[in-house]
């Protein structure tokens, strides 16, 4: 019997049953031999596969996306229907690809991660999250989109349950999901506005989007939750607090399955809808408050005591600016940068990681130098250094909006902000002196990804496409031919633009070098103490949102208590008993008193003729008499009435 | 024999309410085990009468399948009539699912088993009457006699103040009951000959009566649709007239109020989409936004009133009072989507209420009690780190948890999603404040987990025992359910579709 297998349900059969490892880890991990990292292998090495044989299947028909539509609710191409399916495309393909490799770069970190007491939820969450980012990046609708981004938050809170026991760390974790769940409702609400006016159909055709009439109003509404919730996704301003809070967790734990995985998931729902929200003016308000949102990250970064939060702050405004990067640029552009930043955040983590428990039972011998050196390099693909893929996106992005003084001031302004928290923070890691004795696989490991993010891999050219002409290029780039060319860009704004973005890039190193020798900057006056300190807590947005809660609860409780307790529970209980005592007093009243009066009447109308006919019966009262007044009575009445 | 799934499907759980009663004398150990397996077998066995049902149904049908009719009071034109269509079979699903997992929480019940287990097979029985009758005296004969059991399971097994809450369970019951039996009793006056037919009264027969009361012309519709809302309001309940829903919660062992909140809630809703739809589609268009208008504000003071609670009990009360509004929005939609996502909610709903009754069952019957907050301005926190003692209970309760917030993949989900998006395109508004009271829920769901699950282990969870096996095997059906319906609604929706869009068109 022959089975004939397409990639597409072999990337269908890895994906599922990469999840269901994940589960299968969650409940069983701790029984299973070395809890079940082997298992975390299989899995991805079997999406690797699928990866590849769709990537071949697609490149056989000249990169031709394939898409499989199923009605999922109702019937395809009826209104309100929710159709599902499956998109293989290069970009999708790509980076499904890259997250198994951040996914191997956690299992190969094992050692590293050896102080986490659940080690087997971190491997559940590992195969959770690459799951659901695959789903995310290869779904035709957002349907599966949004399955995709549950499971990487699932993902995130599982790798946080590694220390659920402690009270701030499941406090930590419920936040977590919390808020991700606020997200993801909102892109729930959002995807069921905007699929209201519209068949089910595979949404990434923005040419079948463009021609559905729809109501403005409702469609920017819908559009507007939508963006809100893949906002949350990227762990943006009003959420800073989560990040700087103190955790035991390790940083490459919190850095790839907390911070990255989620937000790189909605990233995939944004880059397929980024043709609708553009043409509906979200998109370019969602990159402004990214924006701010990035800047205040950075600005509350800066003023950290531990070199931890800084980090975190740092990934959630590099996350926000990958956002601005596809709304003012194209998505060339913003994958260039947005692959810089994940591959190099993830180095820089696992490098602290190593680095600050880097004990693991290896050959005895000091490796701190290597580690420290993929943390530079790291920080290096991150911030957009010349050489690296994010070069190329973050000179792109600057040249493209050059004509616009607001966009390319602002841009130059946040770019600089960036590069130097990151290289303050990686040249922190320069002076930590921890003995690193991890086998060579866990030390190397992060260079892997050191090299997915060169920019010959991605562009052919030496320098990631940082300069003009094509003198560096070795050939053909990679990246257009799997995404397509970039913005054309005129030569003098491409020189001015990238004049810039080096002069504030060194600017920011020669900052960042100048603080990094510094003690963390600590202010005398309690006035400025204590607003350094909110703005370093998350600007006190914490204290704001509890009290805002603590508003809601009072209502309720407020509400509680008059309607239920006091209303329901007790006046109308007691009003009804009263009521209908006194109703049944005043009817038992006015029973006796009815009683005593009829008794009374018919006594008397009893009476009166009794004693009357006992008066003529004893002679007292002669009856003639009556006929005598009687007629008298009658002529009188007949004469009156004349 | 197919033909008398239905009759059979409501008599046996009846049939095994009497068994209970009148079982001969044996060896009390002997008597208790055998009551027990009889009541689960007469229960289960009604079950996969209705699993039956639901299975030979043709799908793509709106009509009305496996219909069975006797004459009842023919003086009267009562009439014992029943059928099964796209719109209740999914109750049929849901009463059979829920009623044997309720006999088996309850299986260790030490005081009286043998009332207990006969009073939930007469709720059971009640029950698939309501969800099959196809005359409305008959349903509002079984709606009213579902009342009943609750008085006797709340008095008899309920908290400190039973008695008070039974009594205000069944006086709720008996107002709505007066108010719907008003409506009766109008329509049945209404129409010559008089009936009770559902399908005689359908399609519109009474648009256009009228009455005179009191000098003044009133519409037949308006009145009998305003006193059948109100009446189910009582029962379904509806903010604010819900003050004695909270007040059994508060009292009511959780399996009783699994079946009040899980079973009677879906079915109050079932009842107004059939009898509003069928009934009065004209008054129907005219009331839809006040029934959008009335879901609203139960999914608002829902969620507003759950963030203040600090016991599973109350939290569950005003959770299901907000899951109703989310039910009300779907059905004042008029509008396919949003209505085939009512009754789907309708499903998934009362799995998701029963699945969070029974885990809230689980913790007091290990702990005592299921407040995860102690009174007073620093509250305590009993339990926590239940997720690392007993791992299963935890995951149970986060996949109900998940799928009341209708995370995708799981039950809730897909009802959630086809009610916002009917909604959408109508109310726009009225999406949003849901959305609101979505955000609200996975505040006060999410907190309660940490409290109950996360952290370090309290007072009241250091002992706490993980799943045993009778409960792995009643909770797998909910969970499953839930899992099954969130994945592949597709055969559920193929049967609910066909009917609504019927109704619909009855109503256009």
């Amino acid at each position: 019997m022959e089975i004939a297998f397409d990639s597409t349900q072999f990337l269908m059969l890895a994906v599922l049953l990469a999840a269901s490892a994940g589960l299968a880890l969650l409940t069983w991990g701790r029984r299973l031999p070395r809890n079940g990292d082997w298992l975390v292998g299989i899995c991805l090495a079997a999406l690797a596969g699928a990866v590849g044989a769709s990537m071949a299947s697609i490149a056989e028909q000249g990169f031709r996306a394939k898409v499989l539509l199923r009605g999922w609710v109702l019937p395809p191409g009826e209104a309100g229907s929710i159709t599902v399916g499956i998109l293989e495309d290069q970009v999708g393909l790509l980076m499904t690809g890259l997250s198994l490799a951040v996914g191997a770069l956690l299992l190969s970190q094992r050692k590293a991660m050896a102080r986490e007491p659940r080690i087997e939820r971190v491997f559940s969450a590992t195969c959770l999250s690459t799951a659901g980012l695959a789903v995310a990046w290869i779904s035709a609708t957002p349907w599966l989109a949004l399955a995709g981004i549950a499971l990487t938050v699932l993902g995130g809170f599982v790798a946080l349950g590694s220390r659920w026991g402690s009270d701030q760390e499941a406090t930590l974790a419920s936040r977590f999901l919390k808020e991700r769940s606020w997200g993801m409702l909102l892109t729930l609400l959002g995807v069921c506005g905007l699929i209201a006016f519209r068949p089910g159909t595979d949404w990434a055709d923005a040419a079948a989007w463009a021609s559905l009439p729809a109501d403005r109003w409702s469609e920017e509404l819908g559009a507007v939750l939508l963006v809100a919730g893949i906002f949350v996704q990227f762990h943006p301003f009003p959420f800073l607090s989560t990040l700087v809070a103190s955790s035991e967790v390790s940083t490459t734990i919190r850095v790839v399955l907390i911070q990255l995985f989620p937000a790189w998931a909605a990233y995939a729902l944004l880059i397929r809808l980024s043709p609708q929200l553009r043409a509906l003016g979200v998109l370019s308000l969602l990159a402004w408050v990214q924006l701010a949102s990035a800047v205040l990250a950075l600005g509350a970064g800066l003023l950290q005591q531990y070199w931890r939060a800084g980090f975190h702050l740092w990934v959630s405004a590099g996350l926000s600016i990958s956002v601005a990067v596809l709304a003012f640029s194209d998505s060339v552009t913003a994958v260039s940068l947005l692959v810089g930043i994940i591959l190099g955040a993830s180095v820089v983590a696992s490098s602290a990681s190593m680095l600050t428990s880097g004990t693991g039972g290896g050959a005895g011998t000091d490796r701190s130098a290597w580690v420290k050196a993929a943390g530079l390099f790291g920080m290096a693909a991150a911030s957009g250094m010349v050489g690296f893929v994010s070069a190329g996106g973050g000179i792109g992005w600057i040249s493209q909006n050059w004509g616009d003084p607001v966009r390319s001031g602002t841009f130059t302004f946040v770019l600089f902000l960036f590069a130097l928290l990151g290289w303050k923070q990686a040249l922190i890691i320069l002076k930590i002196s921890q003995k690193v004795d991890l086998g060579w696989g866990s030390v190397l490991s992060p260079f892997v990804l050191v090299i997915l993010s060169l920019g010959i891999v991605w562009t052919g050219t030496i320098t990631g496409g940082a300069v003009i002409g094509t003198f560096d290029q070795f050939f053909a780039s990679p990246l257009q031919i799997l995404l397509g060319s970039p913005q054309a860009v005129d030569e003098a704004s491409f020189l001015s633009a990238s004049g810039a973005y080096w002069g504030v890039f060194a600017v920011a190193l020669a900052v960042a070098w100048w603080v990094s020798t510094k003690a963390p900057w600590k202010p005398r006056s309690p006035g400025l103490a204590n607003l350094v300190a909110t703005v370093a807590a998350g600007y006190g947005v914490d204290q704001l949102a509890s009290r805002a809660l603590g508003g809601v609860a009072w209502i309720g409780s407020a509400a509680v208590e008059w309607i239920d307790r006091k209303f329901w529970w007790t006046w109308v209980p007691v009003g009804a008993d009263v009521g209908v005592r006194r109703l049944a007093e005043a009817a038992s009243k006015a029973d006796g008193f009815m009683t005593e009066r009829l008794r009374i009447a018919l006594t008397r109308s009893v009476e009166v003729p009794s004693k009357l006919l006992q008066l003529l019966q004893s002679g007292d009262v002669q009856w003639y008499l009556f006929f005598a007044i009687g007629s008298a009575v009658a002529l009188l009445i007949h004469f009156l009435k004349f | 024999m197919s033909h008398h799934l239905i009759t059979l499907m409501v008599l046996l759980p009846f049939a095994g309410a009497l068994l209970q009663a009148f079982m001969p004398k044996l060896p009390a150990s002997q008597a208790v085990r055998i009551s027990k397996w009889a009541a689960l077998g007469c229960s289960l066995l009604a079950s996969l009468c209705g699993i039956a049902l639901i299975l030979s149904m043709q799908t793509q049908a709106a009509e009305l399948q496996m219909s069975e009719s006797l004459p009842w009071v023919g003086s009267y034109a009562i009439s014992y009539e029943m059928g099964v269509d796209g719109l209740n079979a999914l109750m049929v699903l849901l009463v059979a699912i829920l009623i044997p997992v309720l006999i088996a929480a309850e299986w260790d019940q030490k005081l009286a088993p043998k009332g207990m287990h006969a009073l939930f097979l007469l709720l059971q029985s009640a029950f698939f009457g309501v969800v099959c009758a196809q005359d409305i005296f008959l349903q509002f004969f079984f709606w009213a006699f579902s009342a009943l059991p609750f008085y006797f399971l709340i008095g008899i097994w309920g908290g400190k103040e039973r008695e008070s809450a039974a009594f205000r369970s069944v006086v709720a019951a008996s107002m709505g009951n007066a108010l719907i039996f008003g409506a009766l009793i109008l329509v049945y006056y209404s129409v010559d000959p008089h009936t009770f037919l559902l399908r005689d009264l359908a399609g519109g027969k009474l648009n256009g009566k009228t009455f005179e009361f009191m000098g003044y012309m009133i519409s037949v519709p308006g009145a009998a649709f305003a006193l059948i809302s109100a009446g189910l309001a009582f029962r379904a309940p509806i903010w604010p007239l819900h003050g004695w829903f909270t007040r059994v919660t508060e009292e009511a062992p959780p399996s009783v109020l699994v079946a009040l909140s899980g079973i009677t809630v879906p079915l109050a809703a079932y009842l107004f989409v059939r009898l509003g739809y069928s009934l009065f589609p004209e008054t129907l268009v005219t009331a839809a936004p006040w029934i959008v208008g009335a879901g609203a504000v139960n999914l608002l003071m829902g969620g507003i009133c759950a963030i203040a609670q600090r016991g599973l009990r109350p939290m569950l009360a005003f959770l299901c009072l907000g899951q109703v509004g989310m039910l009300l929005v779907g059905i004042g939609s008029m509008n396919p989507a949003g209505l085939v996502g009512a009754v789907y909610q309708g499903l998934t709903l009362g799995i998701g209420l029963a699945g969070f009754g029974l885990f809230m069952g689980l913790v007091i019957e290990r702990s005592g009690h299921a407040a995860f907050l102690t009174e007073g301005p620093k509250p305590d926190r009993p339990f926590g780190g239940i997720a690392t003692q007993a791992p299963a209970v935890a995951m149970v309760a986060g996949i109900v948890v998940a799928s009341l917030l209708g995370f995708p993949g799981l039950g809730g989900f897909v009802g959630s999603a086809l009610v916002l998006i009917g909604s959408y395109s109508v109310q726009p508004v009225v999406v949003i404040l849901a959305g609101i009271a979505l955000l609200m829920a996975a505040y006060y769901l999410f907190m309660m987990y940490r409290y109950v699950f996360l952290g370090k282990a309290g007072e009241s969870s250091k002992d706490f025992t993980d799943l045993t096996l009778r409960e792995r095997a009643y909770l797998l059906p909910l969970v499953l359910g839930l899992l099954a319906f969130g994945t592949y609604p597709k055969p559920l929706l193929d049967l609910v579709r066909p009917t609504v869009l019927t109704l619909l068109s009855t109503v256009k």
